[in-house]
């Protein structure tokens, strides 16, 4: 509980920073044409400030009136994000399998029903599920493990 | 309308979606749908994101048509949770929820759960028909649509899908202007210029549809539900056979419910911005208005569960409509069909309709094939459904993870993407958490390249004047609706706002 609604002001900080980063960005990257001929930077610079404008329609109410603050769950948002992002960065070096282990594993880190058999099993067992799936069923040419050294 | 032209191309849709090769993915697509619905947390969106990889590598009829059913799939799915837990496996089986479940507590689950089934069936065929009669009709008036037209229909379907939904005007149209700019990703198609791709190039093609879905819904969604994702509990009774057979009683009371409900689902369908879940919810209130003892409501009155489920299953459909004549989607579910149709090379609008009949025919038709298999699988395999129904979430989250991963990465073998994915998830949490509403975004992406095209094409056309969107009369009608619809909601904005005041004065 803060005596501002921190929810919508953090809300309107992020429209008017996105919006208001891109606008400029476009702007001074890409050709606005004219209304004739609309250039590549048209359309997002208008985009962006309307953003801008909305961040400020939702800001100036807001410091008006209290609110209420989200609860962020770092634990799970850390465990699941990174997890995804391990398995983009070993599918290609190291193929299915290890990749679907360590996403496993690192997802399932903020769960506490869960053993490291329990873990193991589950990956393996998705494993196969996803080579049936895909290696099997859809012919894709998936490597299941491979080393790159 | 020329009938005997309408004829013909029934058949040939009947044809098409009757060859083995449909009638396997469709039915592949209905079981898969309905596995999913019946999670609970899992609804069209996050099913059709989820197993759209799984359709990339079919031809484009059987992937279309085995992603509409599990698109329609779903809201079987829905609807048996429902009954069976009191939680709604899909937003829009939230009704069903309320007698629904008070049938399944009094012991009668099993006639709840056929009836539902023969809803869906009956409100599905409504919206079938309606979409074969209509769909022609607009046809042929999207032909004489041009820049302007489509520049002021797709204006008007972003603006009503923000203003007539749920939540704060303000936040859900920065999703959408938020989801438009994430849409100039890429090479522009005018100039070649590559926009916002910071010299990486696996932004050159934009950000894929795919990559978007799944982290908006996949994503951000598993990492709502850890915490407070139970799944649910339920007392194992037996749901036999016998026990689906509804009496004398059920079904006199059941038809004019089911009349009702299925028209208004299948009107309020093809509007943009009202999908299923509020044709449901209109659906019992005019059941509960119109019956002569309101008061059996909330205690099982089987009216209250046909009517909403078959709204539901009508609007299902009938939500085709604008997104495949005219390339328009009125949903966020209908905009990732619609950019899957587009991966696939194939460009929804009046076209499609005359030049590829083979595919939209056979699609409506397998509509009716899938909605029948449905029917038929439903009942005999409630008993898996039910074993689906408590399965742990911390089992079922990694599958989700695993399978968003593994599908976004065998549609490109990119990595790149994958990454992706991981990102926007993150950004999406953060969004969730400031209530912005998701699905506007993902509508945004999908209209936003097609919008600024027909802006562009436009002000080419009539030499920077920007009287041409009011100029003529379609598109001037269109104009004056959004006006109207955007005033609307920035009226309700501004009274929102007033009230959030005053409650925070009074605490």
């Amino acid at each position: 509980m803060g005596d501002r609604d921190f929810k919508d002001l953090a809300s309107s900080l992020v429209l008017i920073l996105l919006g208001g980063s891109s606008a400029l960005y476009a702007w001074s990257h890409y050709a606005l044409g004219s209304i004739r001929q609309p250039g590549p930077g048209a359309f997002p610079t208008v985009l962006g400030a309307l953003l801008v404008v909305f961040g400020v329609l939702i800001g100036i109410p807001a410091l008006r009136r209290e609110g209420t603050l989200p609860q962020f769950e770092l634990v799970p948002f850390a465990a699941v994000v990174l997890s995804v992002i391990a398995f983009s960065m070993l599918i290609e070096p190291f193929g299915l399998v290890p990749s679907i282990v360590a996403l496993v594993v690192i997802a399932t880190v903020p769960e506490k029903r869960l053993s490291w058999t329990g873990k193991l099993l589950l990956a393996v067992g998705l494993s196969i599920s996803c080579a049936v799936i895909f290696i099997l069923g859809l012919g894709l040419t998936l490597e299941l493990a491979k080393w790159p050294y | 309308m020329d009938f005997n032209g309408l004829l013909a191309s029934l058949e040939l849709g009947l044809a098409t979606a009757l060859m083995p090769v449909n009638l396997y993915y469709c039915m592949i697509g209905v079981m898969l749908g309905t596995a999913l619905g019946v999670m609970p947390g899992i609804g069209a969106l996050t099913a059709v994101s989820l197993l759209f990889p799984v359709t990339f590598h079919l031809d484009a009829t059987p992937a279309i048509i085995m992603l509409a059913g599990i698109y329609y799939g779903t809201a079987y799915g829905g609807s048996t949770a429902a009954i069976l837990l009191n939680i709604p496996g899909t937003p829009s089986s939230a009704v069903t929820c309320i007698e629904g479940y008070a049938m399944s507590k009094t012991g009668r689950a099993g006639i709840a759960l056929f009836m539902t089934s023969i809803a869906s069936f009956f409100g599905g065929s409504i919206g079938i028909i309606l979409t074969i009669l209509v769909s022609p009709l607009i046809v042929m008036i999207a032909f004489s649509f041009g820049a302007a037209e489509y520049f002021a229909l797709m204006l008007l379907g972003l603006i009503a899908a923000t203003t007539l939904s749920d939540g704060s005007v303000l936040k859900g149209m920065a999703m959408v202007v938020m989801g438009i700019l994430f849409g100039t990703v890429g090479t522009d198609l005018y100039t070649g210029v590559e926009r916002f791709n910071f010299g990486i190039p696996g932004l050159a093609d934009g950000i894929s549809i795919v990559a978007v879905a799944m982290g908006l819904f996949g994503i951000s969604e598993v990492i709502v539900s850890i915490r407070s994702g139970s799944s649910g509990r339920h007392d194992k009774e037996k749901v036999t056979l016998r026990s689906m057979l509804p009496t004398r009683d059920d079904t006199r009371r059941s038809w004019m419910p089911m009349l009702r409900g299925g028209g208004l689902g299948a009107f309020c369908g093809t509007l943009p911005g009202i999908g299923g879940t509020v044709a449901s919810f209109m659906a019992y209130a005019v059941e509960k208005r119109v019956n002569k003892d309101p008061s059996r409501f909330g205690t099982g009155a089987i009216e209250g569960l046909v009517a909403p489920e078959a709204a539901n299953n009508a609007a299902d459909q009938t939500a085709f409509i604008p997104s495949l004549t005219l390339g328009v989607p009125g949903s966020a579910t209908m905009a990732v069909i619609l950019g899957v149709l587009i991966i696939h090379g194939i460009t929804p609008g009046p076209r499609l309709v005359v030049e590829q009949p083979d595919l939209f025919w056979g699609l409506i038709m397998s509509f009716w094939v899938g909605n029948i298999m449905l029917l038929i699988l439903n009942i005999p395999l409630i008993g898996i459904w039910v074993k689906l129904l408590s399965m742990p979430y911390h089992v079922l989250y990694p599958a989700i993870l695993t399978f968003c991963c593994v599908g976004v990465y065998t549609v490109g073998l990119n990595d790149f993407e994958v990454l992706i994915v991981g990102l926007l998830g993150a950004l999406a949490y953060c969004l969730r958490l400031l209530d912005f509403p998701p699905a506007p975004f993902i509508l945004g992406f999908v209209l936003g390249p097609m919008l600024e095209e027909e802006f562009r094409r436009a002000m080419l056309i009539s030499r920077g004047d920007p009287a041409i969107f009011i100029s003529s009369p379609i598109s001037g009608t269109l104009m004056g609706i959004t006006f109207v619809l955007l005033l609307v909601g920035l009226f309700g904005a501004v009274r929102r706002n007033r009230d959030l005041r005053r409650m925070s004065a009074e605490e």
